[in-house]
């Protein structure tokens, strides 16, 4: 096959339900900070004065938190998409930045299928892509069932395998 | 749990049961007690010195450490699980993340047994592997029994040596760089893969079973006792190389001399400056030790006009550092060489420090000519390889020649790759002046404007606006890229210009981004991406228009493809890329 691209409608999201886990992980990071600027304004106020009215940087840390936890991982799922062809692995993501991958399979070092404690709950992994190129070492493909993350990296081990014969 | 299931649907041949897979050696936990001891011992120190004060906290600790730590150990232990299936390491591990990871053995390049004090003293050793081109270690496994060990690389080779047969058209393969000794030594060829010969890439099982053993009696740490695997024969050859091959490049002390002057060498005046405060011994004292009273006044009208000051101080830095770069120049290239021996190229040079290194001509990823506006001036150029391989002294931009003019630079260049002078460059959308502009903007006002608002005289940083003006047309202006049916190039950078050459065949991934303001001007970049390529400067093709990217991008994809396939059967079959 020739390295050609089919249109987008080709494409494949990823699972839905990567969303739910972005939100989760999001959320803690943003109540981990809203903690931490709490304690902080207590401290200040504690103390006298901060160099802020007190409540300022706590309303702002909540707002922009929950917006982010609200909006970010709907939109990165939404601009997430990938595609295995025949001779590569082809990603695209990014909110602000758009980027569009190829990873020619025959380029691929090794892989890796790894689930953290809230992907397990949702039975979700990510295929970790290593190749040898210097920005391309990891090329990370979240948000896949698990079972078929694992399909996805013997079809590629396969693959490299045959290939490189 | 999802780690039984992992390898179930493996193909019949790789299919590893939990069950076969190996545990680490049971010293393992003792020896993890045994390293975090130091940690443990160090936050128990004020206790430990005054026994009085605060026990509770030292039991604390005791009570975390033992609920938390050592927990954790006995977890990692068990579930770190490995095996040698006939085409790849297995590891299994990770206590919250479980990793999978499997590492085809044909893509080994080396097996690292490493044995440090307190694994010694068990008799345990740790497995290091390493993989062509990775930036790090693969796989490590540590704590095995060192017989475990050495059997594991034993297997390891055994089973590469059974495939290598099968392996010819492997080395067509960018990174490929397993060791290719030819017979014919001294035969000038390109580095474009040929046909590789079918060398034994990897010892035969009997030769490493041999060095491993002697590995075995060998006092202290063990490492990597066959680094290269190289065929033992061909080693011999090589070992005497620094003076064997055909010369490429030699410098004489004129020309190192002259190479320097285009140097500026900042690092040295601040290091002495640094270490000169640091003593206490101030450069004014020094002057009146030396001159006595003789030059007070000129001291006094220094002292009364700044603009002198500051003259005379950017006089006494410029010429400092000219004459430092001259010398650490002088230093670093006397008497350089570079010789081309078979496939590996050998450089020498160095007047203190005589160093010497070589390189495969297989590890070289791509050719980069760099210089400065000084330098480019009178057409001066230097050439560094961009290399990449198992050893960490092969990685990045290894200089091939120092300082010579573009023809001869080429003209050495091709002796390594069969590369063309590609001319002139083609121009990236001219709305790059613009995006450029607007970033060096927000920096200037960033930087002028914030310190300004605390310290008023950063306002006159402002007056450098035209400068950045002319900054920004100028990176357009040294901007440019041009694609070849084998190569690609790109040039970058005003004061530091790079000149890259990418070999089709080293490509690695193929990028397309648009950020925010380049899509409101219609922009994208497109890259490349080749082992060992710099963080900071590399060969991106930045702000070409939207559809000059994807074209590009598809073109460069293609000749990638067809470099491998041969030309595709529908040549006018061809979809968009965005």
């Amino acid at each position: 096959m020739s390295p050609d691209q089919p249109g987008t409608e080709a494409l494949r999201p990823l699972q839905p339900a990567v969303r739910t886990v972005w939100r989760i992980k999001a959320g803690l990071f943003w109540t981990l900070v809203f903690a931490g600027t709490a304690v902080a304004e207590v401290v200040w106020l504690l103390g006298g004065s901060g160099p802020v009215p007190f409540g300022w940087p706590m309303a702002f840390v909540f707002l922009f938190g929950t917006t982010w936890t609200i909006l970010q991982p709907h939109l990165r799922y939404r601009f997430w998409r990938f595609d295995l062809r025949s001779e590569e692995l082809y990603l695209e993501r990014g909110i602000i930045t758009r980027v569009r991958t190829i990873v020619p399979l025959r380029r691929i070092q090794h892989l890796d299928v790894s689930q953290d404690v809230l992907e397990r709950e949702f039975d979700l992994g990510e295929l970790i892509v290593h190749t040898a190129g210097a920005r391309s070492s990891e090329v990370v493909l979240p948000g896949l069932d698990y079972e078929e993350a694992q399909k996805l990296r013997d079809t590629l081990n396969r693959y490299i395998l045959e290939d490189a014969v | 749990m999802p780690s039984e299931t992992s390898t179930s649907d493996v193909s019949d041949a790789r299919d590893v049961s939990l069950e076969e897979m190996r545990r680490l050696h049971p010293y393992t936990l003792v020896q993890r007690f045994l390293i975090s001891a130091p940690a443990l011992l160090i936050i128990l120190l004020p206790t430990l010195r005054n026994p009085d004060a605060g026990t509770w906290l030292s039991v604390g600790t005791l009570l975390l450490y033992g609920i938390f730590i050592v927990p954790l150990f006995v977890a990692q232990y068990l579930r770190f699980r490995y095996a040698v299936t006939p085409d790849e390491i297995v590891i299994h591990k990770g206590v919250f993340t479980y990793q999978h990871r499997n590492i085809p053995i044909e893509r080994i390049q080396n097996i690292e047994i490493e044995q440090s004090l307190i694994p010694r003293l068990f008799g345990t050793a740790s497995i290091k592997i390493e993989t062509a081109g990775s930036r790090s270690t693969e796989g490590v496994i540590e704590y095995v029994g060192l017989d475990e060990a050495h059997r594991l690389r034993a297997t390891v080779r055994a089973r590469q040596q059974a495939r290598s047969g099968a392996d010819d058209a492997r080395s067509g393969d960018g990174i490929d760089d397993q060791p290719n000794i030819r017979p014919d030594n001294s035969t000038v060829r390109p580095a474009n893969d040929g046909p590789a010969s079918p060398t034994a890439a990897y010892d035969v099982p009997a030769s490493a079973a041999a060095r491993d053993s002697d590995a075995r009696t060998t006092p202290g740490p063990i490492h990597g006792a066959s680094r290269t695997g190289a065929a033992t024969s061909a080693r011999h050859d090589l070992d005497d190389a620094g003076d064997t091959g055909q010369m490429i490049h030699e410098m004489n002390v004129g020309h190192v001399l002259l190479s320097g002057v285009f140097r500026f060498s900042l690092f040295y005046i601040v290091a002495i400056f640094s270490a000169v405060e640091y003593l206490g011994v101030y450069p004014e004292d020094v002057a009146r030790w030396l001159t006595g009273d003789r030059f007070e006044a000129v001291a006094a009208a220094f002292e009364s006009a700044t603009w002198l000051v500051i003259l005379a101080t950017v006089f006494m830095v410029t010429f400092l550092a000219w004459i430092t770069g001259i010398a650490t120049n002088l230093n670093r290239f006397y008497g350089f060489r570079l010789m081309l021996d078979g496939d590996k190229l050998h450089t020498r040079s160095g007047l203190f420090t005589v160093s010497e290194g070589t390189i495969p001509l297989k590890k070289v990823q791509a050719l980069l000519l760099r210089t400065n506006p000084l330098m480019s001036a009178f057409g001066w150029y230097r050439l560094e390889l961009q290399t990449m391989g198992f050893d960490p002294n092969d990685r990045g931009y290894r200089v091939a020649v120092p300082f010579a003019r573009w023809p001869e630079v080429m003209e050495i260049a091709r002796t390594i790759r069969p590369v063309e002078d590609p001319g002139e460059l083609e121009s990236v959308s001219r709305l790059m002046i613009r995006r450029t502009l607007v970033r060096y903007l927000a920096v200037l006002v960033l930087l002028a404007g914030g310190i300004g608002y605390f310290w008023e005289p950063a306002l006159w940083g402002f007056i450098a606006l035209p400068a950045v003006v002319l900054l920004a047309i100028q990176q357009y202006r040294h901007h440019g890229y041009r694609i070849t049916d084998d190569y690609l190039y790109v040039r970058r950078g005003v004061f530091r210009e790079s000149y890259w050459i990418i070999p089709v065949d080293r490509f690695q991934v193929f990028y397309l981004t648009q950020s925010l303001f380049q899509r409101r001007l219609g922009l994208k970049s497109a890259y490349v991406d080749t082992p060992g390529a710099g963080v900071l400067m590399h060969p991106v093709i930045e702000d070409l228009a939207s559809d000059d990217a994807s074209r590009i991008l598809r073109i460069l994809h293609r000749r990638f493809h067809d470099h491998f396939h041969g030309p595709p059967e529908h040549p006018t079959d061809s979809g968009p890329v965005s």
